[in-house]
């Protein structure tokens, strides 16, 4: 009884690892970042659709919902959901507004500081220099399809909010492949991206409600 | 001979003194105990919505998810569109545990006028004191505290309308439940009578 004990609890731990990949070496994580770097240098928008999956262990299945996100640099965001409801955010300017299906307001973005934060790091690592981040400690992991890069919050505030983000890179390209945002009760909000575009035309009208 | 006016006076008084909420409605001894709220009653079910809160000239919205945990509780979480939890409660038939509240919400008044509003939606036995009728209604009076609460239900279909709270004489709060089928009510209002304040909910289905 007690060796299966323990063996179930090694494949747990096992599971555990293999789902966020092997911590990187140094060198490995200069390599990446390099890489990421290079990768992102002459990105100056950009355009993806999303999904997201909003993870509670109290509902039966996630909240799905979807639409697009758009990036300006150096620090413009819009998030547009189309499904199951028509709302979008916009980060400008150190603004934050918001269009709930026709119903505009406009709010100082420090009253919203867990969403700032994820809007800038989102910015960060389209910018690639996410890993100079002084409010979070950063680590990274090498998984079979893609690398992970986990941010802590330093912030005792912001880490009542959010134990941890997770950002998913493709290993070929770097290209931002998924963004996990993990609560301090392990529910979490997990945004895939597809259909990624570089340097799309982005005009004002993009970031405007 | 001398009691009829007595007794018609008597009669004109209490009918003045009836509460305008079941004011011109026939008052009958109750034929049940309780009375079935249906919309939050299935524990397989998650109930999700999309919500709007009016506080005066502010907006504030966001996604409101309703879990029936037993017979006695639920889990009311309300969370922004991007995933983030702004205020999470378990509401119980006597009292409302927070279980996390952003610090902009953490506020105690607020969490128990929310407490108090979505308990109401939710509670799903409702003890009754009285009922009423009129053309198109049955009406069953429950204690709330210190104050009282009406369920107004359609007849003949059954289906709950509305419910209104009334406390120090006045109707504080109103519910009003549309485009209900199968115990799914499609869109909620909850109005404050006496503050400018509506909660508005449209059913998603997820």
């Amino acid at each position: 009884m007690r060796n299966t004990l323990i063996t179930l609890l090694a494949c747990c731990l096992v599971q555990a690892a293999i789902a966020q990949g092997t911590p990187m070496s140094k060198t490995q994580g200069e390599q990446f970042e390099q890489e990421l770097l290079k990768s992102t240098a002459n990105t100056q928008t950009l355009q993806s659709d999303f999904t997201q999956y909003k993870h509670m262990d109290l509902l039966t299945k996630d909240i799905v919902s979807s639409g697009t996100m758009s990036f300006r640099s150096p620090n413009t965001v819009k998030w547009a959901y189309t499904k199951p409801y028509d709302y979008s955010i916009i980060f400008k300017d150190g603004l934050m507004k918001v269009n709930d299906a026709g119903r505009k307001s406009e709010m100082d973005i420090g009253s919203h500081k867990l969403l700032a934060q994820v809007s800038d790091m989102m910015t960060k690592s389209v910018r690639g220099d996410l890993f100079k981040d002084p409010a979070f400690n950063v680590s990274l992991f090498s998984g079979a399809k893609s690398d992970v890069v986990v941010l802590k919050p330093k912030d005792k505030v912001l880490a009542g909010y959010v134990k941890q983000l997770e950002l998913n890179f493709g290993k070929e390209d770097r290209k931002i492949l998924e963004l996990k945002i993990i609560e301090p009760n392990d529910d979490h909000t997990r945004i895939v991206f597809s259909g990624l575009k570089i340097n799309p035309a982005l005009g004002d009208a993009v970031f405007t409600h | 001979m001398r009691f009829l006016p007595i007794s018609l006076l008597v009669g004109l008084l209490l009918q003045a003194c009836s509460p305008a909420t079941t004011k011109g409605m026939t008052e009958r001894r109750p034929a049940r105990a309780t009375v079935q709220n249906p919309y939050f009653s299935r524990t397989d079910v998650d109930y999700l919505y999309k919500m709007n809160i009016q506080f005066g000239d502010h907006n504030f919205g966001g996604l409101l998810v309703v879990k029936k945990l037993d017979d006695r509780q639920h889990r009311v979480v309300l969370m922004g569109e991007m995933g983030n939890r702004y205020l999470d409660l378990t509401i119980g038939p006597r009292r409302t545990v927070k279980n996390f509240a952003m610090a902009e919400l953490d506020k105690r008044l607020l969490i128990h006028v929310l407490g108090t509003d979505f308990g109401m939606m939710v509670d799903e036995e409702v003890p009754v004191i009285k009922e009423f009728t009129a053309e198109g209604s049955q009406v069953f009076l429950s204690r709330q505290g210190e104050g009282r609460r009406y369920l107004f239900f359609a007849r003949p279909g059954g289906e709950l309308q509305r419910i209104v709270r009334r406390g120090y004489g006045k109707e504080r709060v109103e519910l009003q439940f549309t485009g209900g089928n199968e115990g799914n009510a499609s869109h909620i209002t909850i109005s404050h009578l006496t503050q400018p304040l509506t909660i508005d909910l449209d059913r998603i289905h997820n």
